[in-house]
């Protein structure tokens, strides 16, 4: 008898345990996305600190790093007529030598959604770049922050640029901002993204995009001027893609 | 019956809850809490977390005189917390007297930083922490002297052991110690962090000193810049930390006098003579500047920047492109007036920090 007692307490205990832990689970209606993104040029992966490559311009460039800002996604269902609105939704994408990829997820998203659009901005918002808060990725020390007050870069693209005749070449510094440069993209699939299973979708970022055709020899800088909105609108389009 | 199993349960609970605060000798961890606008940009190695024992432990290292050959220098003979921990000298000054190549280097926010030294040829503070007492021109003392010396104290061995568990001392473990406490050398309460905070104003000429500081100029628009923050990155006005983007080329030379620098590290044409572009806190009390210490005053700083720029093949672009005169000149220049060098400096004088610089905890423990 009093072997049962104990094994009955004893169970009890485990019952109890069990249903402690069985609520703390997540909600198992909502799913998780995973963007991953590639940097690449002509669908290979770029080589950085590497590889010379052309620009649009036809003048020979090297990649020392990329990285930009994606923020405020939105995931729309167009059957269902819905759209998923990521919290928080700040992206700093990073590339060079050590780093070929990045990636980030999306979270509870409802497990019927269906994503048939991406609509994201490339940079930061107006309000968030005003802003000292540390959300998502936005970090007013890291290397994107301008300073305190005046938000941060949406692109950092340096390289090298390589007159003909110059091995050594000259460094080019893209640091783009300031909120008349934030862009809105959106990316359509050609095949609905169920999100049932928890997928990973890889996005690409075009390297050479915010070259435009944009000639070298005038200058390698593109900062807060007329230059650096071109470097803008080149990355306006095409510059994020499904292939 | 039931009664009887909670009495096995509480006891078991009080065993347990006793078994650890029973625990003696057991390094305390230290509770490190970053400056808030700091961001957590920053590691702390997993196999050297904090602890108060290795802090104090390290503070007494940074001081010991023991750790050079002839006991007369340590690590604070060349970083002196009034001078915001260097040695206001233009070449630091080895324990005989021989003057080192490099000017001394601010040790003050190191957290945040991934390559030491002028030319960056370590990755970690326990890397770096060894190296100059076993330079002969500085410390001069090799590793083993070294770990024979302090074994030979009781006191030490006490000290290790309460730090790291063991009283074999180690030189490994003489470099983390030392790494635990200039990680916690942080400056973060100057009149700049107050005014970030909300906690003061700057004046007129400080506040534009801080807005030319952290401006690329661009003539075109009319927008004036002093084209400090490029390099100087943002709040902890220190280099980029990823890989070597903190080193530059800032024109202190021409094509023939120019210093390998990072390229000794790199092996890279592109790095020849850059150095690392350091932290401006405390930049008012450190000086002379540069790597070699060639400016003596902020002034001088100044002037270099807006009028002595010296060309060369790997000067760094954001110089070369930056002025603020409509038509730019055959010489770089930058084009400040005289009126924003002096607000420059006057915001640079904001980034003092006097707590910093007067705190116990950062100071030499065997001074009387």
């Amino acid at each position: 008898m009093k072997r049962f007692q104990i094994l009955s307490n004893l169970s009890m205990c485990l019952l109890v345990a069990l249903l402690l832990s069985t609520c703390s689970d997540e909600d198992s209606t909502v799913r998780t996305l995973t963007l991953n993104f590639k940097a690449q040029i002509d669908g290979e992966l770029v080589e950085f600190e590497a590889r010379k490559y052309q620009s649009p311009a036809h003048q020979s460039v090297s990649f020392d790093r990329l990285k930009v800002y994606i923020s405020n996604i939105e995931l729309v269902d167009v059957e269902a007529g819905e759209v998923f609105t990521e919290v928080d939704s700040y992206h700093l994408l990073s590339f060079d030598a050590d780093t070929d990829s990045a990636f980030f997820e999306i979270r509870n998203i409802p497990q019927t959604f269906n994503v048939d659009e991406i609509r994201f901005g490339v940079g930061v918002d107006e309000e968030a770049n005003a802003s000292i808060d540390h959300v998502g990725d936005l970090d007013p020390t890291n290397s994107m922050a301008w300073d305190w007050n005046t938000g941060y870069k949406f692109l950092l693209l340096e390289g090298r640029y390589y007159p003909s005749g110059d091995d050594l070449g000259e460094e080019i510094k893209m640091h783009i901002g300031t909120n008349a440069n934030y862009a809105n993209n959106l990316i359509g699939f050609q095949e609905s993204i169920s999100v049932e299973e928890n997928p990973t979708h890889t996005l690409y970022v075009n390297a050479l995009v915010p070259f435009g055709t944009i000639d070298l020899s005038e200058g390698t800088v593109f900062m807060n001027d007329e230059r650096g909105n071109e470097v803008a609108r080149n990355y306006m389009d095409g510059f994020i893609s499904t292939f | 019956m039931k009664l009887r199993l909670s009495t096995y349960f509480v006891f078991a609970l009080l065993i347990w809850s006793c078994s650890d605060d029973t625990k003696i000798n057991t390094p305390t961890p230290y509770q490190f809490i970053p400056p808030v606008h700091f961001g957590d940009n920053y590691e702390i190695p997993e196999n050297n977390s904090f602890t108060v024992e290795g802090i104090d432990l390290g503070r007494n290292l940074f001081y010991e005189k023991q750790l050079s050959r002839n006991s007369q220098i340590s690590c604070g003979s060349c970083h002196q917390q009034a001078k915001g921990f260097t040695d206001g000298a233009k070449f630091s000054e080895g324990l005989d007297g021989e003057l080192t190549s490099r000017s001394s280097m601010s040790v003050v926010n190191l957290l945040w930083n991934s390559k030491f030294f002028w030319d960056g040829r370590v990755g970690t503070l326990e890397e770096q922490a060894l190296q100059p007492i076993v330079d002969h021109i500085e410390m001069d003392l090799s590793l083993d002297e070294a770990v024979k010396r302090l074994s030979d104290s009781e006191n030490y061995r006490q000290q290790f052991f309460a730090a790291f568990e063991t009283d074999v001392i180690t030189s490994d473990l003489i470099a983390k110690a030392l790494g635990q406490f200039m990680r916690t050398l942080v400056s973060s309460d100057s009149r700049y962090d107050q005014y970030l905070l909300g906690q003061t104003e700057l004046t007129d000429q400080e506040k534009l000193g801080m807005d030319l500081f952290f401006t690329h100029p661009e003539p075109k628009t009319g927008l004036r810049g002093g084209n400090c923050g490029d390099c100087h990155l943002n709040i902890l006005t220190s280099g980029d930390r990823e890989g070597f983007q903190g080193f530059h080329n800032n024109g202190i030379d021409s094509d023939a006098n120019l210093e390998v620098g990072l390229m000794e590290i790199t092996g890279k044409a592109e790095d020849r003579g850059k150095f690392k572009a350091p932290s401006l806190r405390n930049i008012a009390l450190s000086a002379p500047y540069m790597h070699d210490g060639r400016l003596a005053t902020l002034e001088d700083v100044l002037d270099h920047y807006n009028d002595n720029i010296q060309n060369s093949s790997t000067l760094d672009v954001l110089i070369t492109d930056a002025t603020n005169n409509s038509i730019k000149g055959e010489h770089i220049q930058l084009g400040l007036t005289d009126g924003e060098k002096e607000a420059i400096i006057a915001f640079l004088h904001t980034l003092t920090d006097d707590k910093f610089i007067n705190d116990e905890a950062f100071s030499d423990p065997f001074k009387p």
